[in-house]
């Protein structure tokens, strides 16, 4: 059909993503592996900060490839790939959640039942050459914010992943996620109420300091 | 130090949400940025609101396994194989797993339905018929018995005994 293959070549211009996905569909393996090269450290991004745990984002991240490359032949380049992907992303979230929130509530000791209990580790990134005091803040820092995510209700909390990860815009969070542009503007004006209040007292500290060393 | 009072109205949070992710139509916006220049709190607010925002940034940025394209690429072949060894019976696919678990228990209480049914009725009937000669099918020629004698069971069975004038066979 014509106009579907103009808007298809109009797309992977502007997303050359979508280019890379409608080869994976004529069955090149290749376009695959670079597809998942380019995207999976975000996504993998989202899905720990999601799950709160390394290794079951990892096993996710590895899921949500396979099934994308499953259902290629469903594809259509009607939105940019990363719409795709985070759509397949958030039904296995859903149903991974589902399917395993006994089995991880009755697993997980106390101090580490939080969605961030186990990534402590993961602050990667702090300067080595960083001073300990500063380096203990930041770690410290980060710590309250990921407690403070891993306490958004989980609709809230992928769609704060996908707007600060992934950058995408309200119509892209409404389509991944099944709503409407206005569901996802009153979804994320929560979070960010609920963040503004968890957050409220490390805010303030660093409001103090300011004040402090003008 | 005090947080700013949430504005009453629900929409205006919403607002200036969308106001910091540039997601307000130019209308909207335009009127928003007017309040906020005006309303000292509703300024606190969205500063508030964007501070906490802008503390996301610490979150963990986690880099990918290096191996983790080989091994999903490993999976897909693996999973291309098995799909094309399976093909031809593809009907059985959408069977799953615990759709198998069912049909079993369904037969598995089949057959002792079954069973247990022939284990009673047995039971009964040797209760009934302690003698195996009486549990079985005797046949008697009832026009040679004397119709006085037709209404009385326990005399017709006794006369259709093999060794009397009654046999196994029909």
């Amino acid at each position: 059909m014509p106009a579907i293959s103009e808007s298809s070549t109009r797309l992977s211009v502007l997303d050359p993503d979508v280019a890379l996905m409608l080869s994976v569909r004529d069955g090149s393996p290749e376009a695959f592996a670079q597809l998942m090269e380019l995207h999976q450290d975000r996504l993998l991004g989202v899905l720990v900060n999601w799950s709160g745990n390394r290794q079951e984002a990892e096993d996710l991240a590895q899921e949500v490839f396979l099934r994308v490359y499953q259902t290629r032949q469903r594809y259509r380049a009607k939105a940019r790939f990363n719409t795709w992907l985070y759509t397949i992303a958030s039904n296995l979230l859903r149903n991974h959640r589902r399917n395993n929130r006994l089995r991880h509530a009755a697993s997980l000791p106390a101090s580490e039942s939080g969605p961030f209990g186990a990534v402590r580790s993961l602050s990667q990134g702090t300067p080595v050459e960083m001073a300990p005091a500063d380096r203990a803040q930041r770690e410290e820092v980060a710590e309250t914010v990921r407690r403070a995510v891993a306490g958004l209700q989980e609709r809230q909390r992928l769609a704060v992943l996908l707007n600060k990860f992934e950058d995408m815009s309200y119509l892209q969070i409404a389509e991944v996620m099944g709503m409407t542009e206005k569901g996802v503007k009153s979804l994320l004006a929560r979070a960010r109420s609920n963040l503004r209040d968890t957050l409220g007292p490390l805010l303030d500290r660093s409001a103090q300091l300011k004040d402090h060393e003008s | 130090m005090n947080a700013p009072e949430l504005p009453e109205e629900t929409s205006k949070v919403e607002d200036l949400s969308a106001w910091i992710d540039g997601e307000l139509p130019r209308d909207s916006m335009e009127k928003l940025e007017h309040d906020v220049a005006h309303d000292p709190k509703l300024r606190a607010e969205a500063t508030r609101l964007k501070a906490a925002w802008d503390l996301l940034d610490h979150l963990p940025k986690p880099v990918a396994s290096h191996d983790l394209t080989n091994r999903t690429m490993a999976m897909l072949q693996i999973c291309d194989t098995t799909t094309q060894r399976f093909e031809p019976s593809s009907q059985f696919a959408s069977v799953k797993p615990r759709g198998i678990l069912q049909l079993a228990l369904w037969w598995a209480l089949l057959a002792f339905l079954v069973v247990g049914g022939y284990g009673i009725a047995r039971t009964l009937d040797t209760h009934r018929f302690p003698h195996p000669a009486q549990s079985r099918f005797l046949w008697l020629d009832m026009a040679s018995v004397a119709p006085e004698f037709r209404g009385d069971l326990e005399f017709l069975r006794w006369l259709a005994q093999p060794s009397r004038f009654g046999s196994d066979m029909p």
